[in-house]
């Protein structure tokens, strides 16, 4: 009972360490000499204010997607399901190449045929970024790039906002979720979210 | 004589059995809420426990008292008090199986040692991480930056820590500093892994201001709830290294870190004995030459007495899915910086060796694609009593198979005898 009640209040003291471990020979070389920020995060003070907080789009995700690092070409970048196996990213490419072509190149990495251009017109609106996109839907056999095997019974949901004038340029933006058949569906109403919840956050300088 | 007579005795052990049963109940039933790590500890490895029936709090003692408690009363009273005799050595056989299953499980709690090695084809190691414990280590670096060895403060010793208000002063023997620990956050990290409890500055206001909190390069400590799936949490403390006056030199944050690239606080002790947070501006000549030394919150570690290679891991999927239908490991045993022996591990075939087991168990990264380069995650422990629980079953059933043949002969010697006397009456 006395060690109950003493285990109740917040220690106080001082401790001599006595275990001694011998590092491996094959122990990871420990980087020294690293100020607070770059231990903690590895990037540098720089770095940190130029990271995806600098990024001039805003997002509100779903609570079950799991946020992974994003890549030059994906600003915000996703993953979900048990094992992680869907994925929705959204990007912005310079130049874009219209909505044909990277339709058709959706399609083929879903192992389908490409359309002809009067089909764009049956393609249903969606509310995306400064107004509408495309909204594309495929079912097929999903072939990622660099894969040497299609993953068969694949879904795929996309938005095309191609050839926006920005300034001078003309950029594309993407969003794109993939993943298995039932799994993607379930992500319907979470995909329309999160296309309607992107925005800009502040100009670019 | 009395006192002897209720430890060795039947009443103590029906208690003891029946408090087992009990405990077992609600520690399992606990696990919903707090965890299968928090809940084991509170019931399982615990002396004494403090619980809740609705409002009232009852103090109850853990199962480590209860099996300390039962080793002692099977060993006085189905042992040593027990009649011995050639007409009944089923029972003490038995009993003694049971007493070798007890300690096997003292044993394996006090002694085990375990953790998972994460290789990628062609990697290396000789380290293992446990994935729930943490731990701090101090290493003294020669010129090229290696580490001999680690003074290692175990989860045991950071552990009264947790708590609000508690701070640690730790010193050894051979280290020219000491270092306090203090405001201990067990996680700063959400469901996602980001680190949302280390704010920087100026988003702070964003946060609940944490009482005792500070501010060290524009960042602080704002304690994340903790998760109940222990190895998701992410510590964080405050640390200040003093030197042998017990003047502060060094004031900043310590963040669990991964295991595979450690990135330590960096601290140069001078000959003088002036202890310098590198990088510093504030380093002088006088400086120069002294030893390095890193203080790193880490994944609790232990060192193998051998290495191993991951030659070749293999997964198989289920047809048209990303799922893992099975996955192996081809790995080499490292010895003396050379490939020695191979070994093939999948699902139920571990490697062993130097009384460690390495098992299959896992592999990554979460969500690889297809294209995705994989790493293996092999479970590794050392117990050294790791058989014994097979061993004390052979021997219980060893004792049980005696004490019933004994009795089925007794038996069949009563009915034979019954049956004689039948057959001579008229």
């Amino acid at each position: 009972m006395v060690a109950l009640v003493a285990s109740c209040k917040p220690v106080n003291d001082r401790k001599e360490i006595k275990t001694v471990r011998k590092m491996g020979k094959l122990a990871p070389a420990a980087e020294l000499g690293l100020p607070l920020l770059e231990r903690v995060s590895g990037k540098s003070q720089e770095d940190a204010g130029s990271g995806a907080t600098d990024i001039p789009f805003a997002w509100d995700a779903p609570d079950d997607w799991q946020a992974v690092p994003a890549s030059a070409m994906r600003m915000a970048n996703f993953t979900f399901g048990e094992s992680a196996e869907g994925q929705c990213y959204f990007t912005m490419l310079r130049g874009g190449g219209g909505l044909l072509l990277n339709l058709n190149r959706w399609r083929s990495q879903m192992g389908l045929d490409p359309i002809e251009g009067e089909e764009l017109a049956k393609l249903p609106d969606k509310r995306f970024l400064f107004g509408n996109g495309k909204f594309i839907e495929l079912d097929g056999a999903f072939k990622p790039m660099g894969a040497s095997e299609a993953l068969s019974d694949y879904k795929m949901f996309g938005v095309i906002m191609p050839e926006m004038e920005m300034g001078e340029m003309k950029v594309a933006f993407f969003v794109k979720m993939t993943g298995p058949k039932q799994l993607v569906e379930s992500q319907r109403e979470n995909f329309d979210a999160f296309c309607a919840s992107l925005r800009i956050k502040k100009a670019r300088q | 004589m009395r006192f002897y007579n209720f430890l060795s005795g039947y009443t103590l052990a029906v208690i003891l059995l029946s408090l087992l049963l009990a405990l077992t109940y609600f520690g399992t039933m606990a696990q919903v809420e707090v965890g299968l790590y928090d809940a084991s500890e509170k019931y399982f490895q615990s002396l004494f426990l403090i619980d809740k029936i609705g409002p009232v709090p009852i103090v109850l003692p853990g199962v480590y008292l209860v099996s300390a408690l039962l080793f002692l009363n099977l060993l006085l009273g189905a042992i040593i008090r027990a009649r011995k005799s050639w007409k009944r050595p089923g029972m003490l056989i038995a009993h003694g199986g049971i007493l070798y299953i007890l300690l096997a499980g003292f044993v394996a709690f006090h002694f085990t040692e375990e953790g998972s090695m994460l290789l990628y084809e062609g990697d290396r190691a000789d380290e293992i991480y446990n994935l729930t414990d943490w731990s701090i280590e101090v290493a003294r670096h020669d010129a090229e930056g290696k580490r001999e060895s680690a003074y290692v403060i175990g989860e045991e010793d950071l552990k009264p820590l947790w708590k609000k208000g508690a701070r640690r002063t730790f010193f050894a023997e051979g280290m020219p500093f000491e270092f306090e620990i203090y405001s201990y956050a067990r996680n700063i990290s959400n469901s996602k892994g980001q680190l949302t409890g280390l704010p920087l500055e100026k988003d702070r206001t964003a946060f609940t201001v944490f009482e005792g909190g500070e501010v060290i390069d524009g960042l602080a400590i704002v304690p994340q709830e903790t998760s109940i799936t222990r190895e998701a949490n992410t510590p964080a403390t405050y640390i200040k290294v003093k030197d042998s006056t017990g003047k502060v030199h060094v004031h900043s944050i310590l963040v669990g870190a991964n295991p595979f690239a450690p990135r330590p606080l960096t601290v140069e002790v001078a000959a003088s004995g002036a202890v310098v947070q590198v990088p510093s501006t504030n380093i002088t000549e006088t400086d120069s030459g002294g030893e390095t030394w890193s203080i790193d919150l880490t994944r609790s570690r232990y060192t193998l007495p051998f290495g191993v290679e991951l030659e070749k891991f293999e997964k198989e999927d289920h047809p048209g899915t990303a799922r893992a239908r099975e996955y192996s490991s081809d790995v080499y045993r490292v010895d003396n910086g050379e490939a020695t022996e191979k070994y093939h591990i999948s699902m139920n075939k571990p490697m062993r060796y130097a009384g460690y087991t390495l098992y299959q168990a896992s592999w990554g990264p979460p969500g690889a694609k297809p294209s995705d380069r994989l790493y293996t995650s092999l479970a590794v422990s050392r117990n050294p009593a790791d058989q014994w629980p097979k061993y004390g079953t052979y021997v219980i059933s060893l004792g049980m198979v005696i004490h019933f043949m004994q009795k089925l002969f007794a038996y069949l010697r009563r009915s034979a005898r019954s049956r004689e006397k039948k057959e001579v009456k008229p």
